[in-house]
């Protein structure tokens, strides 16, 4: 797994997650428009204080936002007393109120483009070392450093819901007859319904690139229960989309028994997939299979870890995107029963 | 050298030990003065006891834990007792944060109680620095190696005691068991995981104030009150073993001299809940790492409630603590008495929010998507008119998350600790209505029931894999339609079966179907919940006319004719 240094705050991820605990409706929308309330501010404060080390300093991620209402921003004027007990960076875009705002109150920020590329830096002491170094030149994706820094979060929460063989075994079994020397867990994993969100609002992020994209496909498609419940998530969300569920497609699918559940069919639609585990992109290839027989399009896949056995054959090239590639830092072996080399799969 | 540090380094019988050229008593004397310095003046008198009393009871407790679990199968090496020896002394010095407070980081009593580990570890970050004394004016420690070695893994067995931040952290490779210096083994997890036990056990009324008049204030939240309380109702907790590898804990607890029945029966409620349970809910945790230990193989644990209190001069229970559990815990807990209106079948209490939901699942059955029309006999042997799916409804995002927001409302108190969503129908629910309820998702697919049904089986191993309902939970059961109960009633049975004991479980359904069936089912004990019925949807045990009857296994569409 390679490491990363950078640690983001987030705060429309906690904004979100406030509103859909309280049955808001339209929360991204809300969350967007809303943020800045003392409460939010209060959370924020918490979370840059509960930072256990003092560098790298962590980087609070106000790209989504384009603005915060004026009462929010006299609040906002508050960091500056908090960036003197324990500093950090403000991410915003160029050209929105909050680069304008952070510039007045000496706060240290980093500004970037819309493509997620570091524009300019502002540090009100240069000479202090924030813990960087070359990570925040002019140029830098920023996407990228966030992306690894996913990576990094969801490998350490990993630990806790990975299965081994017994003692005196080197592999278990699985549903599916093959052989493997770990068994990952997620289910257990997403059972915290915190962690859950985490991950939701971490998929969103990947496919919206950072929440500036609204073009995402018509619907979901959850194949698994595991899936669904991070996909729930993902539903609240985006609000205006549908749930399209694969229902009983199991390990040994029939497709006569294998029935997709959607409101209006999916027929013409372009849809996404939520998926949990990818590892040889069995499942990811049966859904593309029937969703093509009922009409629909499956245009990308996104999952939470992907083990990188094998690639899923019907999808279209860079169409998968992963969350977590934990499978080197694991040492992850799957014994295929057939392999793809073989064409037997 | 005081006599009480003597008497510590005695208990770990650490006199005349080295490692390589260091001496091991040397550090821990060291670090037993770095501590007593930390606790000179405790700042957080409101709490129990956090200081060097409580470090030298967990350190007997610890040493208790092992020999019951292991007898003589397993022993420390000196570099582990040591190790055990610092994680008791540093394990909670994040109490004493007001003493020496970072630069312009001022926190109240509650955040420091609730963070103590995470600021517990910042301040041993900071003496490993060497910036502790500069930055905050406290006492100092020798960094060198292989003391800084010492610390660090003292620091990770002991704020590994709460919260599963520095727990998950010890899962990592680098903290596999070893030997240490190419020297002494040093197994980081048992040791992690037998002080956490030992740290759970070290809750008895010797570790609350005389004066404990703070806990009618509002210092503490409900919750804290109760779990402070539970304390001091806490006589003794002992351990014994009733064979190698597993443990039983009798918990002995008092009550004031001339007791009422029900001050008695509260005072249990209070302890079986934030005593018994507790311990429980550790335990399954910390036997991860237990297991990690060969030796400890089998490894089980039963906590169990003295049955008769002893008699003490003690004070009754405060009147917040009391409320709580009467009005908020009590009334869900096993072997109370349920009023008599409470069994059976409710449809959900009218309000603009539950009405609008009603209507949209009823327009849903009424506009056809929802129903088919004929003759169906069910899985259960049942026939039926109607044939009802939910799915397309539960996938709709507007339904679930006004749902769940609906529910979380009704079920605000603190009455589940568990929801179990049964079927992929309710599975998004639940996890919408987790995040907005102290409880938490257990699910199963509906599948692996019907598999076993179709199968013929009696045993519910199959279920049992698909799901796990921990000991002693409070469980909302989530499903889709309720028709016949038999799916509930699976649940329930298997439940009862597997010895699992619920201490209060009620269900929820969207849709009941039919009126006259559920009356002939035991579901007594049982509770349901639905928001909207459907009356015109008859059930009948057998038909003759076989000819025209379409056969459902468990899904509209396994749909065949016979």
């Amino acid at each position: 797994m390679k490491a990363t240094k950078a640690i983001f705050i987030e705060p429309l991820l906690q904004k979100l997650e406030v509103l859909i605990k309280g049955g808001e409706r339209n929360p991204l929308t809300k969350a967007m428009t809303m943020f800045g309330a003392p409460d939010d501010i209060d959370s924020l404060t918490k979370a840059i204080e509960r930072h256990e080390e003092l560098k790298p300093w962590p980087l609070i991620d106000f790209t989504p936002f384009v603005s915060i209402g004026l009462g929010s921003q006299t609040r906002i004027q508050r960091f500056g007393g908090l960036y003197r007990r324990r500093p950090f960076f403000i991410v915003v875009r160029q050209g929105t109120a909050l680069e304008q705002l952070a510039a007045l109150r000496d706060i240290a920020t980093i500004i970037c483009d819309d493509q997620h590329k570091i524009i300019k830096v502002i540090h009100p002491d240069e000479k202090i070392d924030s813990g960087y170094g070359k990570l925040l030149a002019k140029g830098t994706d920023l996407f990228q450093t966030h992306s690894a820094w996913v990576h990094q979060v969801l490998g350490e929460n990993l630990d806790s819901c990975i299965s081994r063989p017994p003692e005196g075994r080197r592999y278990v079994k699985l549903h599916d007859e093959t052989w493997a020397n770990l068994w990952i867990d997620v289910k257990a994993m997403v059972q915290d319904p915190r962690l859950a969100i985490f991950v939701a609002y971490q998929m969103a992020y990947a496919l919206t690139h950072g929440y500036r994209e609204q073009l995402i496909e018509d619907a979901f498609v959850v194949a698994n229960n595991t899936s669904y419940v991070i996909a729930s998530f993902l539903n609240q969300i985006f609000d205006d989309k549908d749930l399209v569920i694969v229902d009983r497609l199991g390990v040994y699918p029939s497709l006569t028994r294998t029935k997709i559940v959607a409101l209006q069919g999916i027929q013409g639609k372009r849809l996404c997939m939520i998926e949990d585990v990818v590892s040889t992109g069995r499942e990811v290839d049966l859904v593309h299979l029937l969703s093509f027989l009922q009409g629909g399009s499956i245009e990308r896949v996104v999952c939470l870890f992907n083990l990188d056995i094998a690639s899923p054959l019907l999808a279209k090239a860079d169409s998968l995107i992963s969350l977590c590639r934990p499978s080197l830092a694991l040492k992850y072996k799957r014994l295929a029963k057939y392999s793809v080399k073989q064409g037997r799969t | 050298m005081t006599a009480a540090s003597k008497e510590f380094v005695a208990r770990l019988q650490l006199a005349g030990e080295c490692f390589h050229i260091v001496s091991l008593d040397g550090v821990l004397l060291e670090v037993y003065d770095f501590a007593a310095q930390i606790w000179q003046g405790e700042k957080l008198y409101t709490f129990v006891d956090h200081g060097i009393d409580h470090s030298l009871k967990v350190i007997d407790k610890a040493l208790e834990v092992l020999q019951v679990f292991c007898g003589e199968k397993v022993t420390l090496t000196p570099l582990e007792r040591l190790i055990l020896g610092i994680a008791a002394l540093t394990h909670d010095i994040g109490m004493q944060y007001q003493k020496y407070p970072k630069a312009g980081m001022k926190l109240n009593a509650r955040d420091i109680r609730n963070r103590h580990v995470e600021l517990g570890f910042e301040m041993m970050s900071d003496i490993l620095n060497g910036t502790f004394r500069t930055e905050r004016g406290g006492p100092e420690l020798g960094t060198g190696q292989p003391w800084r070695n010492f610390l660090y893994y003292g620091m990770l067995v002991g704020f590994a005691h709460s919260g599963t931040t520095i727990w998950n952290r010890l899962k990592l490779e680098a903290y596999n068991d070893k030997k240490e210096g190419g020297e002494q083994l040093l197994r980081l997890r048992l040791l992690a995981g037998v002080f956490r036990l030992a740290d759970e056990l070290h809750c008895e009324y010797t570790r609350i104030p005389e004066h404990w008049w703070w806990i009618k204030t509002d210092v503490l939240t409900e919750e804290e009150r109760a779990h402070w309380a539970a304390c001091y109702y806490t006589q003794e907790l002992r351990l014994s073993s009733p064979g190698v590898g597993g443990a039983r804990i009798h918990i002995s607890w008092r009550v004031p001299s001339a007791p009422s029945e029900d001050e008695v029966a509260v005072t249990r409620t209070l302890l079986q809940d934030f005593r018994e349970k507790k311990i429980q809910d550790e335990w399954e945790l910390i036997k991860e790492y237990l297991k990690w230990e060969p030796a400890m193989e089998p490894c089980f644990l039963e906590c169990k409630l003295d049955t008769e209190p002893e008699r003490s001069p003690i004070e009754p229970m405060p009147a917040p603590v009391r409320e709580f559990l009467v009005q908020k815990v009590r009334p869900y807990q096993l072997g109370h008495k349920k009023p008599a209106e409470r069994i059976g079948t409710f449809e959900l209490p009218s309000n603009p929010e539950v009405d609008d939901l009603k209507n949209k699942a009823q327009m849903f059955v009424l506009s056809g998507k929802g129903t088919l029309t004929g003759h169906f006999r069910l899985k259960t042997g049942w026939h039926t008119n109607k044939y009802l799916r939910c799915r397309e409804l539960t996938a709709q995002i507007d339904f679930n998350s006004r749902l769940s927001t609906t529910l979380a409302k009704i079920y605000s108190d603190h009455r589940f600790t568990h929801i179990l969503a049964i079927g992929t129908s309710m599975i998004g629910i639940g996890a919408l209505l987790s995040l907005k309820l102290p409880a938490r998702l257990l699910y199963t697919f509906g599948e692996a029931l019907i598999r076993e049904e179709l199968s013929g089986r009696t045993d519910y191993s199959e279920y049992e894999r698909a799901v796990f309902v921990p000991h002693r939970s409070r469980l909302l059961v989530l499903d889709d339609i309720l028709g016949v109960g038999s799916v509930i009633q699976k649940v329930t049975s298997h439940l009862r079966e597997s010895g699992t004991e619920i201490e209060y479980i009620r269900a929820f359904c969207i849709y009941s179907l039919g009126e006259a069936i559920r009356a002939a089912l035991d579901l007594r004990g049982l509770d349901i919940d639905f928001l909207v019925s459907i009356p015109d949807v008859q059930y009948w045990p057998q038909d003759p006319d076989t000819q025209t009857c379409k056969i459902c296994v468990g899904s509209p569409y396994l749909i065949r004719d016979e």
